[in-house]
């Protein structure tokens, strides 16, 4: 990303949020969704997230942005979710998240499996194949180090594992 | 991280490292060949590998709807790009608004002035436009009442408000030099006058002055023409009234940081009032040389 960009300290310019705006906006909006579980509450995540980084413009250097608007969508994804639960419990939460959707294909058995992760762990994870970001920007994203994010995909993975493991069995 | 050292050895372990594609090939290619030689371990990679998330076809409706405008301004005035400089424009801009505001301002025609309040205070009487509230009337001296001009010294009719500078229009019986930025200060007159004066400015607002030559200014904008000071330590003056045209009218807008100082030629004695004050577009300083009956001017 970023190639041919000017990576100086100059203001970006409307034609640059422009092609950022088309670049990431959908990037942004899976992991919202993927995080969320709510299409409207995703979709303003990414306005937010988006207007932003047009009011923030001549503080964010081009190389870096990628990772700026990540961090800004996941840390709205976690305010909209900590008011989600304060509001109205970890049900609804698992509810929004797909909470009886039928196992009908192996996407929804993952996503379902993925779903039930820790925050730490679905993020990280989101990330990383979503994205493909490695454990260096998923730690400047989300704070934590390196070793953190790798041990928390570890995790997510054998969790989600252990998880698909059950769902074939019953199945 | 001792989770992770500890791990470094776990079959778990080493199946996540190949799927994050973090063995070296060499390393890698070995353990894919290990796996095939064991059941278990083929099944739990299988399974471990489900574990990657597709991907969603997820497809944001209408981005189109945050793409920002260019303004042509920026291609034009590739300067404005720059915050000081915007900064710098818009006081500019501003400044200039401020000039025509201004000019517009003063160059609007003079009303008359309305004698009424004027000729009241040359008769020294509480009248009907009371410039002496209360007890002051009853305070005056005899001398000082002596003392007030009569009305024929101070003739409106010889002088145009709004023409010349007062000091620059010696045919007219000012007996005031008035000076300041630009065209700044013609005054029409100034008379000794009784000492009290808070009727007479019903919306004065009081002003402590440096000097303690504690005076009142009209801030009503539909009868701005009086300055007052109502009272002087200085007691050889017993009171002062002032009558000021465009120039000084000034006064009557929203002033700040205004200093009034009582001068006095050391030989003549000649009393000079030196008014400085400031508005909101300008900085300006008025001379007013006081002209005083004989009987006041000389009671030291």
């Amino acid at each position: 990303m970023g190639q041919g960009r000017n990576t100086s300290r100059k203001p970006m310019t409307a034609k640059e949020y422009n092609a950022l705006v088309d670049e990431y906006a959908d990037g942004l909006y899976r992991f919202a969704h993927g995080y969320l579980k709510d299409p409207f509450e995703a979709e303003n995540v990414v306005q937010n997230t988006l207007e932003k980084l047009w009011v923030k413009r001549e503080q964010v250097r081009m190389e870096s942005v990628k990772a700026f608007l990540y961090k800004v969508a996941y840390n709205n994804c976690i305010d909209l979710l900590r008011v989600a639960n304060r509001q109205t419990g970890l049900e609804a939460v698992e509810h929004r998240a797909g909470g009886g959707a039928g196992y009908s294909d192996a996407r929804k058995i993952i996503q379902q499996a993925a779903d039930k992760l820790p925050e730490k762990q679905k993020v990280a994870l989101l990330l990383r194949d979503y994205e493909g970001y490695d454990y260096r920007s998923i730690g400047e994203i989300t704070g934590m180090t390196e070793a953190q994010v790798k041990i928390n995909i570890f995790r997510a993975r054998k969790q989600m594992k252990a998880i698909i493991k059950d769902i074939h069995t019953v199945i | 991280m001792e989770e992770l050292k500890s791990l470094q050895n776990d079959r778990e372990w080493l199946l996540f490292e190949l799927l994050e594609g973090n063995l070296n090939p060499e390393e890698a290619e070995a353990l894919k060949a290990h796996i095939e030689t064991d059941a278990d371990l083929k099944a739990e990679w299988e399974l471990l590998k489900e574990t990657i998330l597709p991907q969603p076809e997820l497809i944001y409706p209408d981005r189109s709807r945050f793409h920002k405008k260019s303004y042509p301004a920026k291609i034009l005035l590739p300067l404005f790009a720059s915050q000081t400089v915007r900064f710098a424009a818009s006081f500019g801009g501003l400044l200039l608004i401020g000039y025509f505001l201004f000019n517009a301002w003063k160059d609007a025609p003079v009303t008359a002035l309305d004698p009424a309040p004027w000729k009241s205070v040359e008769g020294g009487s509480a009248g009907q436009n009371a410039l002496v509230s209360g007890n002051s009337a009853g305070e005056l001296s005899a001398q000082e009442r002596a003392s007030e001009p009569v009305e024929s010294t101070f003739s409106e009719t010889e002088h145009i408000p709004g023409t010349l500078p007062s000091h620059l229009n010696p045919g007219t019986d000012v007996p005031h030099i008035a000076q300041g930025s630009g065209d700044v200060g013609q005054i029409l007159t100034l008379q000794p006058a009784p000492l009290n004066y808070s009727a007479f400015n019903k919306v004065g607002l009081r002003m402590e002055l440096p000097d303690h030559l504690p005076a009142i200014f009209n801030l009503d904008p539909w009868n701005s023409r009086y300055y007052v000071i109502e009272d002087q330590t200085a007691s050889n003056l017993p009171g002062l009234r002032g009558m000021l045209d465009q120039g000084l009218a000034l006064l009557a807008q929203p002033i700040r940081n205004t200093h009034v100082h009582l001068l006095r030629d050391s030989e003549t004695q000649k009393p000079t009032l030196k008014i400085s004050y400031e508005g909101v577009h300008y900085q300006a300083l008025a001379m007013l040389e006081l002209k005083f009956p004989e009987a006041m001017s000389t009671k030291q």
